[in-house]
């Protein structure tokens, strides 16, 4: 599903230039459960933000689904993202003017949804995570495990193939951050392709496989950057 | 929910939720469309609306008066005008109702209609029958005194109207919509009917003219013509006509030239303060861009495109600019109003003036178009590469940025407001300055009123004496007050002046004589008015018709015609009178008065006793009523007095002297009015331009006080370190506003008394002033991060 070959990400500093990510090759199957693990500072969340397409600032080459992402233009990749994920992240990120159904609504109507079938497709989503009753509620109306499945809902409702999270637990206690992971589960078992950058050990066990990032490198399964093979 | 919809809605949502931003938008936005729109509006109605008359372009005037005999020769010597008409002034009794009312006709030549190209709504307009010495007497109502003096009667036409001992025929009625240029009059009569005398009179240049170019001629052909013509006239009628240039003036500019200067200034005023409003806005948008970033990162990144992005926030910016427009009418409407009800009665173009679609247009045009340009910033400056730092709340960097931002708007804003507290403040010192000139005489509990007499019943000199000695003597029998009068009241705009010869001296070519003010006056008029005698004596009641003709000279007269000695003893006369010479002999020098206005210098003037008058058509005066008591409660009293010696003369303009003098200075008191309305928006907008941005630079610092006060920084430190961030705006807002103040303060100039456009201490007094302001608008930002709690601080960051 996805090919990653070669891809780097670099600042210009006074001291030259400064790798955040580097020499990146990674392949991840379609229906895989991914995760990625590393220190802060390690280029995880950068790694996740290229494979989101939230990050234009990069070389290398990239191909989803057999499309060759480095090859397009911004608003080619901006399609590509909306068609096929969705996106998780550790501060929710929902709007905090909108109603629980109207942030389940806007990813709908920003792919030109009709009205209608909006409306049939929101009260589905609503059913499914179990928020019939808060629909009408404001993010700051609900607590922050309730915030998340609204996010993960937000995330899945357009049906997308790709699912990444960004520390999707990072502000939950445990046991809210294991019902999220089950839900992950759940959807991986479903067919879902799953990649989640976390710190958690217990949050990885969920995945089918572990990359772990150091200063921009892929490390080996011993621990050893990838360069040092 | 359609796309668009929807938006509207979250667009309604997210202004609601932010009632602070919004609140303070909307002000601005209402305050700068309001008010531009008003003042803007006068400017439109003044300046440069066309002339309501058919072919505008083609209505010229000239800058000096003439008679009626030049008009008629200089009309036969020209070919480039299509009509050329005169008109002149001139106050009738009208006899006809209750109480006997004075009213304005204006005395024409009757092509005047075809000049103004107006058509009647009843009736119709002067024949060239009717317009010949000896016609028949009939008269053109204006659409007004229709409606005032005959409650807008159909059947008015045919009927007769008495008007100074006289009757004339009502033959018709002119439109509502039509506007006289200048003054306003009831009604039209013809000059050569009412007026005969003067009208054949070569020398008495009192008709204003109009001038309608024939259909493609040119300006600069006509005016040749023009000055080919007056030099003929020159030649021939030596005496009567210096043969000076006779510059056509366009009607539109001559009408307002005088008001001119005043509302450009007005306009450049207004100008600022929506400039500042716009700033304003812009500081508000930028501070509302920060956590707008946020949300447009996360809408991004669940799928929107740039394009939707852009539909929403140009929906809010609308929704906002549609909310300040329709307020903004509302202000605009009652601020037209406010403006023309307080507005000197002399407004030029005054019942032109209206709201204008275009003006409002354009004011809503620039705020919204502000409010797209800042509103949509973040949206048009957000990338995707961006993004992931979007998300990431409160970067250090985009907030240094953006505080940067504000700060240079706010420092702009202050900039701005200093350039109108500087022109507020240089007009504010001319005014104090000029209402604090001496008139020369006594304005204290004064009342005045005008009296004119009918040609018919007083023609001769012996009977207006008659009749105003019992004025005099009945005002005078009212308990408490003296009585005198004047044909030219000080600063009531009236003059009449003559060329005179003084006796000895060799006499000028005719035409080149010294000009001097004459005044007739009755009563004992200088000790009433106050106006000092320095030498000789004053003008009694022994200067009686058969008594030698004497006559008392102001210091100008002195000073300019007999420098370093005394005037008294010595004879005038008046040039060119027919008959043998009549010399008058000057027996006192009194005091100037500031006759043409307080501004403005006297000219040299000579006082003569009416009962010695030469000039039986001077029928009119001004009484001089000098109270011991309040003067405005004396007015039923007076008329009374005043009818008991005849009860068919109007008594006009009842009014104090003071009220005369307020009024001599409306406009100048009128445009700073204004003008300080505008100056302190200005310097509120500003002050909360500064607030805004030092209230929203505590709030990011807040940890960073937090650490201060925990590393053991006293408040007043914290205190002081904001203060001085507020200092450092008012010092760069001064700083700017004093450079562009003194580049544009030659605009001002001539519009200034005593008071130079760069006088340093007004410039001074301004810059403390902003300064003060600026300060205490910093203080509640600086109280709360004294206030700072460090351990709330820094649990919160």
């Amino acid at each position: 599903m996805i090919e990653l070959h070669n891809v780097e990400k670099a600042f210009q500093t006074r001291a030259g230039q400064s790798y955040v990510l580097r020499r990146i090759h990674l392949t991840i199957a379609g229906g895989e459960f991914v995760t990625i693990m590393g220190p802060s500072g390690a280029g995880k969340s950068t790694l996740l933000s290229i494979l989101g397409m939230l990050d234009h600032a990069w070389t290398g080459e990239y191909r989803l689904l057999g499309e060759a992402v480095h090859a397009m233009k911004p608003r080619d990749r901006i399609e590509l993202n909306k068609k096929h994920m969705g996106f998780v992240f550790q501060q929710y990120h929902l709007l905090d003017d909108l109603t629980v159904a109207e942030n389940l609504d806007i990813p709908l109507s920003y792919r030109n949804v009709k009205g209608a079938e909006r409306a049939a497709i929101v009260a589905d989503t609503l059913d499914r995570f179990q928020i019939v009753g808060k629909k009408d509620l404001f993010p700051s109306q609900l607590s922050g495990g309730q915030q998340q499945l609204v996010g993960v809902a937000r995330a899945l409702i357009a049906g997308p193939k790709l699912l990444l999270a960004d520390e999707p637990t990072g502000n939950l206690h445990s046991d809210q951050g294991r019902e999220i992971m089950r839900l992950f589960k759940r959807l991986n078992e479903e067919g879902m392709t799953i990649i989640q950058v976390t710190h958690s050990e217990e949050n990885a066990s969920y995945s089918d496989r572990v990359v772990r990032l150091r200063d921009g490198w892929i490390e080996d399964e011993a621990g050893g950057a990838a360069s040092n093979r | 929910m359609s796309g668009r919809l929807q938006d509207l809605k979250y667009a309604l949502r997210a202004l609601r939720r932010s009632p602070g931003f919004t609140a303070t938008a909307m002000a601005t936005l209402t305050l700068g469309i309001g008010a531009t729109t008003a003042v803007f509006s006068v400017v439109n109605g003044m300046l440069l609306r066309p002339l309501p008359y058919a072919d505008p372009d083609r209505l010229f005037t000239l800058a000096s008066n003439q008679s009626l005999p030049d008009l008629e020769d200089l009309r036969a010597q020209t070919v480039s005008f299509e009509t050329v008409a005169g008109s002149t002034w001139q106050a009738l009794d009208d006899t006809g109702g209750a109480e006997p009312q004075q009213v304005d006709a204006a005395l024409v030549t009757a092509p005047i209609f075809d000049v103004l190209g107006v058509r009647p709504q009843r009736g119709r307009l002067l024949s060239p029958q009717e317009d010949r010495f000896g016609g028949e007497r009939v008269t053109i109502l204006s659409h007004g005194f229709w409606q005032r003096r005959f409650a807008g009667d159909a059947s008015v036409l045919g009927s007769t109207l008495p008007l100074s001992g006289q009757s004339y025929t009502v033959v018709g009625v002119l439109p509502a919509s039509f506007h006289f240029p200048g003054r306003e009059p009831d009604l039209y009569v013809s000059l050569r009917v009412v007026y005969p005398l003067a009208a054949r009179e070569r020398g008495v240049h009192f008709l204003r003219t109009l001038w309608r170019l024939k259909p493609g001629v040119a300006l600069g052909k006509a005016q040749a013509e023009l000055d080919l013509a007056s030099r003929r006239l020159a030649k021939l009628h030596p005496e009567e006509n210096p043969g000076e240039s006779l510059p056509l003036t366009p009607l539109r500019d001559r009408l307002v030239a005088d008001a001119r200067p005043s509302v450009i200034v007005l306009q450049a005023a207004v100008s600022l303060v929506l400039l500042i409003g716009c700033v304003n806005l812009a500081s508000l948008l930028v501070a509302r861009a920060a956590a707008r970033r946020r949300e447009l990162a996360i809408r991004a990144a669940i799928g929107a495109g740039r394009g939707r992005l852009l539909r929403q926030l140009l929906t809010e910016a609308l929704l906002l600019g549609a909310a300040g427009g329709a307020l903004g009418l509302l202000v605009a409407r009652w601020g037209l109003d406010a403006l023309l009800a307080s507005a000197p009665a002399n407004l030029p173009r005054a019942g032109e003036i209206a709201l204008d679609g275009r003006v409002l247009a354009f004011a809503l045009v620039l705020s919204v178009g502000t409010a797209l340009l800042f509103g949509l910033a973040p949206a048009l400056s957000a990338s995707r590469s961006r993004l992931r730092q979007d998300l990431d709340l409160g970067r250090a960097s985009a907030r240094v940025r953006r505080g940067r931002i504000r700060r240079g708007l706010a420092v702009a804003e202050l900039a701005l407001a200093l350039v109108l507290l500087v022109g507020s403040g240089l007009l504010l010192k001319g005014f104090a300055k000029l209402s604090a000139v001496e008139p020369g005489f006594d304005t204290r509990k004064l009342l005045t009123f005008h009296l004119e007499l009918p040609e018919a019943r007083y023609a001769d000199i012996a009977k207006q004496t008659l009749y105003r000695q019992g004025i005099l003597d009945a005002l005078n029998a009212v308990p408490g007050t003296r009585t005198a009068m004047v044909s030219e009241l000080p600063l009531s705009g009236n003059w009449l002046h003559h060329n005179a010869l003084f006796e000895g001296r060799p006499a000028p070519p005719p035409g080149q004589e010294p000009e001097i003010q004459s005044r007739s006056v009755a009563g004992d008029y200088f000790r009433v008015m106050g106006i000092p005698l320095r030498a000789g004596r004053p003008l009694s009641a022994e200067d009686r018709a058969d008594a030698p003709l004497t006559g008392v000279v102001n210091e100008s007269l002195a000073r300019l015609h007999f420098p370093g000695k005394s005037p008294i003893g010595s004879r005038i006369r008046w040039a060119r009178m027919e008959g043998a010479p009549v010399w008058i002999t000057i027996v006192g020098v009194v005091g100037d008065v500031k006759h043409f206005g307080l501004s403005e210098p006297e000219e040299p003037a000579l006082y003569t006793p009416y009962a010695q008058s030469l000039q039986a058509w001077k029928r009119w005066m001004d009484v001089a009523l000098r109270s011991s008591q309040e003067p405005g409660r004396l007015g039923a009293a007076a008329k009374r007095a005043i009818w008991s010696v005849d009860a068919s003369i109007p008594v006009t303009k009842i009014r104090t002297m003071e009220e005369i003098l307020g009024g001599s200075i409306a406009r100048q008191r009128f445009l700073l009015r204004v003008l300080a309305v505008f100056a302190a928006s200005a310097l509120a907008l500003a002050a909360l331009g500064v607030y805004g941005v030092l209230w929203s630079s505590v709030r990011m610092r807040v940890p960073e006080f937090g650490i201060r006060v925990a590393l053991g920084a006293e408040p007043r430190r914290v205190l002081a370190m904001v203060m001085t961030e507020g200092a450092h705006l008012a010092a760069a807002g001064i700083g700017v506003g004093l450079a562009l103040a003194l580049a544009g303060s030659r605009v001002l100039s001539g519009l200034l008394f005593q008071v130079r456009p760069t006088d340093a201490a007004t410039y001074m007094g301004v810059s403390l002033l902003l300064a003060v302001v600026a300060l205490a608008a910093s203080w509640l930002p600086a109280r709360r991060a004294a206030c700072t709690d460090p351990i709330i601080a820094l649990r919160n960051d």
